[in-house]
């Protein structure tokens, strides 16, 4: 069973192909497995399987738990929308309840998706926006934003995130964070008017990151607003991939859900066990 | 930070300079210096300068009716009238140094006199009684380009005012000048040379005349609107391209408004609105370090966001079944129902199912719809025939389903 695989919907057009280069990518980077998902409806699962074709060069074909309605072959599949140079190539293809129990059979997965995508619920997923690979900083380590608060969700986006990409060589994290304005503070450093709550947190995340040995560095500023200000500043410092997770306390308008409207900075969304 | 206190700091400037060029005129004539005298005149253009910086703060910032731009550009009219006076006092004091130079040789001297209309010649006033005075101007002065020079540049930098950073740097370097000056003057006394007052005044006159080229350059640049360079503009496209969300970054057009870059750029993006806010900060945020590579303190971008280019175009793929069982054919011939779809950016928009029109109309329909591209399960040499009769390509479809497609 593979030690960490990225999985994406099988889709032949411009998204699909873009979402297909980013998972390709990061697979490659992290030495993971790729997994085309084709999610079928169970009328198209009753329709008798066609021909398979096979490959001369097809590379490993998963073997375990797949199904063929069409084709077999998952790396010419994927071959035929991108020139894929992970080196496994799985799949499966079937409706989205197999889907997600043959991904729940995998051992650490991370969804490449879209907002739409129903069958990678309950996985951290990995949002690309319009982007075809993981970073287009050729000459530094990949940089990722990691906002904070005063909740417990960034610590969970950051088990998240090094569950995805903890095998990569060097990464930097910058954490962010944006406060108020505190009227009883006269200083312009806006360090100064950070709460304790969020002292709190920013130590204990620094701590943790420093036991893992990722460069890194803090930024707080007063922003208009928090998503606004995440997505401005994940620009501003070129980073590559913003790591959040869901609070189990929101309601509604969730800073996730605001910043997959408008960032155009790939997003990792952590899986939350506890909303599952 | 205040912008009264912007005010005084200026004011402070000028003040000072009107001090020195008072003093410097009055005893490099008294003393017959044109090294002194020369450095009096520069100090003309700082004053000038000055009063343009003044300009900069009260007016230039704010965007005014008819004047997009705002009025930075005034900056550069002074910088031009700068550069044009400050040559004609170089060429003053140059030719009172030349002029001092040739004085022991009359042949010579009456000859260059017949060529070029040197000033009358009047000996150096080279007595001890006169060296304190001497050396008080120019060491004094220099002391006082050393504090105020730092004042303006601390003062800059806390009210985010450019232009008072560059004068500052430029204050401190008359102070250097000063200097130089003074130490030569020493030299004249040290070593009773007095003839080396006039190399002296032809490097101060050189000095004078270097600064008079880079102010009136820099006007004339910003009055022509030149580029700000084809090498900053290459790394401001280079970062660019480096933020996620930017495909592509096209016709850039920059200059200078006074001080200040103007970049008016086209972005390629399919960010909507709030991704494009964001990205006009983050472009204003990533460019400041080549900016500042440059030289250059203040910038201003005007952004155009655009789609990728439109490639709207048709495809045709055959389907049989119906309802949810639909799936593509295998091959045209096994079709039941043609699914043209338009196509834009790469994603289809709409999708309108034909049944499939008689064998003799296919040629006929598929070139009507003005279909570019056929798609089917496993393409035979029929399909091909087809494609090429209907001036369309033909590529296999690797799946079956019609959601591989985006077609549900």
């Amino acid at each position: 069973m593979p030690d960490l695989t990225f999985a994406v919907t099988y889709r032949d057009d411009r998204i699909g192909r873009r979402r297909l280069a980013y998972a390709d990518d990061l697979a490659c980077r992290c030495g993971a497995e790729l997994f085309l998902a084709l999610p079928l409806t169970s009328a198209e699962l009753a329709v008798p399987a066609a021909v398979a074709v096979s490959s001369a060069d097809s590379k490993t074909v998963s073997a375990d738990g797949d199904r063929a309605v069409g084709r077999r072959d998952f790396a010419a599949l994927a071959a035929s929308l991108h020139p894929c140079r992970s080196v496994k190539i799985g799949g499966f293809e079937g409706s989205r309840s197999d889907i997600a129990a043959a991904l729940a059979a995998r051992g650490r997965v991370v969804a490449v998706s879209g907002r739409s995508e129903r069958h990678f619920s309950g996985l951290t997923c990995i949002y690309p926006a319009d982007e075809a690979e993981f970073t287009r900083n050729a000459d530094g380590p990949p940089r990722l934003l990691l906002p904070f608060g005063t909740g417990s969700d960034a610590g969970l986006a950051l088990d998240g995130l090094a569950s995805v990409l903890g095998s990569l060589a060097a990464k930097e994290a910058v954490l962010y964070h944006t406060t108020w304005r505190n009227p009883t503070v006269a200083s312009d450093d806006p360090e100064a008017h950070v709460c304790r709550a969020a002292r709190a947190v920013r130590l204990d995340l620094e701590n943790r990151l420093d036991r893992l040995g990722w460069s890194r560095r803090t930024v707080i500023e007063t922003a208009e607003a928090v998503p606004a200000g995440i997505a401005q500043r994940a620009l501003g410092e070129l980073c590559c991939l913003i790591c959040v997770a869901r609070s189990p306390q929101i309601i509604k308008g969730s800073y996730v859900d605001e910043l997959l409207a408008r960032s155009t900075v790939p997003l990792l969304v952590a899986a939350n066990r506890r909303l599952a | 930070m205040k912008k009264s206190s912007s005010y005084f700091v200026v004011a402070t400037l000028i003040a000072m300079y009107a001090v020195k060029v008072a003093v410097k005129i009055a005893v490099g004539g008294y003393v017959h210096s044109p090294a002194i005298t020369g450095d009096g005149y520069h100090n003309v253009s700082d004053i000038i300068e000055a009063f343009a910086l003044l300009f900069v703060i009260v007016i230039a910032d704010v965007e005014r009716p008819g004047y997009p731009f705002g009025l930075k550009k005034a900056e550069s009219l002074f910088a031009l009238g700068t550069g044009i006076g400050l040559s004609l006092m170089a060429f003053k004091v140059a030719g009172g140094a030349l002029a001092g130079l040739i004085a022991p040789w009359p042949a010579a001297d009456g000859a260059v006199r017949a060529v070029l209309p040197l000033p009358a010649f009047e000996p150096l006033r080279f007595e001890r009684s006169c060296l304190p005075l001497v050396l008080g101007v120019t060491v004094g002065s220099a002391i006082l380009s050393w504090f105020v020079g730092r004042w303006q540049i601390r003062h800059g930098r806390a009210s985010g005012h450019e232009a008072m950073v560059a004068d500052g740097e430029e204050t401190l370097s008359d102070g250097r000048l000063e200097i130089s000056i003074a130490v030569g003057i020493g030299a004249e006394y040290l070593f009773n040379a007095p003839w080396i007052e006039y190399p002296l005044a032809l490097v101060v006159a050189g000095l004078v005349m270097k600064t008079a080229w880079e102010i009136g350059s820099r006007g004339v640049r910003s009055l022509l609107l030149k580029s700000i360079g084809a090498d900053v503009e290459a790394e401001l496209v280079a970062m660019m391209r480096r933020l996620p969300g930017i495909l592509d970054v096209q016709k850039m057009r920059t200059f200078f408004s006074g001080p200040t870059a103007v970049v008016i750029v086209k972005v390629i993006s399919r960010g909507q609105l709030n991704a494009q806010r964001d990205l006009k900060k983050g472009i204003e945020s990533v460019t400041v370090p080549v900016f500042r590579a440059h030289g250059i303190g203040d910038s201003k971008f005007y952004i155009r966001f655009a789609m990728p280019p439109e490639d709207y175009h048709r495809i045709a793929v055959a389907v049989c079944g119906v309802g949810p069982t639909a799936r593509i054919a295998r091959t045209f011939a096994e079709a039941d129902w043609l699914y043209v779809a338009d196509v834009d950016d790469g994603m289809p928009v709409r999708i309108r199912a034909y049944p499939v029109p008689a064998e003799d109309a296919v040629v006929t329909f598929l070139t009507g719809k003005r279909v570019r591209h056929l798609r089917c399960l496993e393409p035979d040499p029929a399909d091909r025939r087809l494609a090429e009769d209907s001036h369309a390509t033909l590529r296999p479809a690797p799946h079956a389903s019609l959601r591989s497609l985006g077609l549900v």
